[in-house]
């Protein structure tokens, strides 16, 4: 059988009006994210990772405007949904997200213990969500979970504030979790702990998970499906194996050149940089810096052609395969 | 017995974290002799304030013109004033309207200063805009200046005199928290309570509130002083408290005349202004130093 589609968003375009002029982050995004599944957002910074999921939220940060298209949560469009509804019935209860710096995301004034009772403080009596915090922080290893409840953010290390916020996101058990960036300030022993965590809590609690990360060896080892992102285009999008083995989209097949591994001797760069977005390149957006380029990719913007089951990619290099 | 000491012990452990800030304060404190006098000061007001009717030998207001003018002695220590009153007892009960006006201005201001501010630092926009020209408009003016207007367009009275002063001191409070606010609210940890689907009211109340409070509330203690001596000052120039009330800056006024026959009449009270002021603003001074890591870590 396969999982329904939990979130779907549909050609969601986003601007930021800046004084340089518009920036045209987000540029016709299609997305699906199944239920119960692993999801891999990936790209450079400022390719737009971080604005879908806020947009999924409908938390779009200033000056950016959601300018078109739609979010369908549960079969409901969450961008035209009332404010007010989206706070009461999507953000911390069906949707949350964690952030990059955990400390900073922690509420400075509050005793740890105390973030995740007020997360909890919509559903149930203080007493009740006093003690469901002291749960969830042992169900995310917390040594000593008394002790930790009872201290500030200050004095916790990055990897403990990072399971402090997990404890406080899974309290409001949302079947959406969106992870921005969620490993990028830790160790990296630490950022293994906390990715099988979130593995391990994902499965128990049936939920589905976006991981917006620029590292794709993250992906690669937690992700059931992954989407590549560039400069606010979805390039392609595929099931872990199909994008790690089989890349399609010249911007993939140049990532993958640039990881290190034991079978390459030389690190291959994508040459030239990201562009910029007050005035973007015509037609495909990674035209300027790919090695395929062709005179049609300067002028129109290529279509998401269906590769194999589960295998999408935007490019016109892939017009062999069925347009999707 | 063992219970006890184990609920102490308990006690200890749960609340360790506020028990070491209490201890760095008072380490603080002990380093800094001017605020040690500052609090001694402060802390022997307020006793004279609570304890006026005890410790004051006779009535504030009882006349007895058969001994006006009289100099210092024993039975009135700092002498009697032009109704033969006690100035020892008129001061000791003025410290009693200092410490009111000043409690009831900052209970006024504070709050409302930081509601005002924090609203419009929060929603910004035309919001911000008409609370801030607002608070410009009352900054334009020199405090004091403002104070008296106002005071005299209401008449005098002690109540308007609060009114007065409280109506010029919200501006400061409301800019200090528009300030903090603007900063805190981009904060990430705003945005993660935003993604838990946080209300506004309960942002507002329980993160940026409580990080605001802390430099407002040293600034109110800075302000503590001020509004002793705007207070002394309005009472001195006939628009505050009226007679026979007990107040320092009325009994200068009344006693200025007198200054080169009977010194003590217009001398003490003016002392007693001083020290007020001297010792709250020293006091003020300290907590700004201590409240401020930076200032702490440098010694």
């Amino acid at each position: 059988m396969i999982p329904e589609a939990l979130v779907e968003i549909n050609d969601l375009v986003i601007n930021f009006y800046t004084y340089r002029g518009v920036v045209k982050a987000i540029n016709g995004v299609n997305l699906e994210i199944k239920k119960g599944e692993f999801f891999g957002l990936v790209g450079e910074t400022g390719c737009g990772k971080s604005v879908t999921g806020s947009a999924i939220l409908n938390l779009v940060p200033n000056p950016g405007r959601i300018e078109k298209g739609e979010i369908i949560f549960k079969g409901k469009d969450i961008l035209s949904m009332d404010e007010d509804d989206v706070r009461e019935r999507i953000r911390g209860k069906e949707i949350t997200m964690i952030m990059q710096h955990p400390i900073a995301a922690l509420n400075p004034v509050l005793k740890n213990g105390d973030q995740i009772t007020e997360a909890l403080s919509r559903k149930m009596s203080e007493g009740a969500a006093k003690k469901r915090a002291i749960e969830l922080l042992k169900e995310v290893n917390i040594p000593e979970p008394e002790k930790i409840a009872n201290q500030y953010p200050h004095q916790l290390s990055g990897g403990m504030a990072q399971r402090v916020m997990i404890a406080m996101m899974l309290a409001t058990e949302p079947s959406l979790l969106i992870a921005d960036e969620p490993t990028t300030a830790l160790d990296v022993s630490i950022q293994a702990q906390v990715l099988s965590l979130l593995q391990d809590l994902i499965k128990r609690h049936k939920a589905s998970v976006l991981l917006i990360t620029h590292d794709l060896s993250i992906v690669a080892e937690t992700c059931d499906r992954v989407g590549v992102m560039y400069a606010g285009d979805i390039v392609e999008v595929g099931e872990v194996d199909q994008i790690i083995n089989n890349p399609r989209h010249p911007y993939t097949v140049g990532l993958m050149r640039a990881i290190p591994s034991d079978s390459r001797k030389e690190l291959v760069g994508i040459r030239g940089s990201v562009p910029d977005l007050v005035n973007p390149p015509p037609g495909c957006r990674f035209h300027p810096r790919c090695d395929y380029t062709r005179d049609i990719c300067k002028e129109r913007k290529p279509k998401t052609m269906q590769m194999e089951s589960n295998h999408t990619a935007a490019c016109f290099l892939c017009e062999g395969g069925r347009s999707g | 017995m063992v219970d006890l000491r184990t609920t102490i012990s308990s006690w200890k452990g749960r609340h360790s974290s506020e028990i070491s800030d209490a201890k760095e304060i008072v380490h603080a404190t002990k380093k800094s002799p001017l605020t040690i006098v500052g609090l001694s000061l402060v802390v022997a007001l307020v006793l004279v304030a609570i304890l006026a009717p005890y410790i004051s030998p006779h009535d504030p207001i009882a006349m007895h013109l058969e001994n006006r003018l009289a100099s210092p002695s024993m039975s009135h220590l700092l002498g009697t004033d032009e109704l033969g009153r006690d100035i020892l007892s008129r001061i000791v009960h003025g410290t009693r309207v200092a410490l009111l006006i000043m409690i009831i201005v900052l209970a006024i201001d504070l709050p409302l200063g930081v509601f005002l501010g924090i609203v419009a630092g929060y929603f910004g926009g035309w919001v911000d805009e008409i609370i801030m020209r607002m608070a410009d408009i009352f900054m334009a003016f020199p405090r004091l200046i403002l104070a008296m207007a106002i005071g005299a367009a209401l008449g005098p009275s002690l109540v308007n005199t609060m009114i007065a002063i409280a109506i010029t001191m919200w501006p400061a409070y409301a800019r200090l928290a528009r300030g903090e606010t603007l900063s805190i609210k981009e904060r990430t940890f705003i945005e993660a309570e935003k993604a838990l689907g946080t209300s506004k009211a309960r942002i507002i109340l329980s993160s940026i509130l409580p990080l605001c409070s802390s430099t407002t509330i040293v600034r109110a203690t800075l302000d503590m002083g001020n509004v002793i001596r705007i207070a002394a000052g309005m009472s001195f120039l006939g628009l505050g408290a009226q007679p026979p009330t007990p107040e320092w800056g009325l009994m200068v006024a009344t006693g200025r005349s007198f200054l080169i026959n009977q010194w003590w009449v217009p001398t003490f009270p003016g002392f007693a202004i001083l020290l007020a002021v001297f010792g709250f603003n020293l006091l003020g001074d300290g907590i700004r130093d201590i409240s401020d890591p930076h200032l702490r870590r440098g010694e």
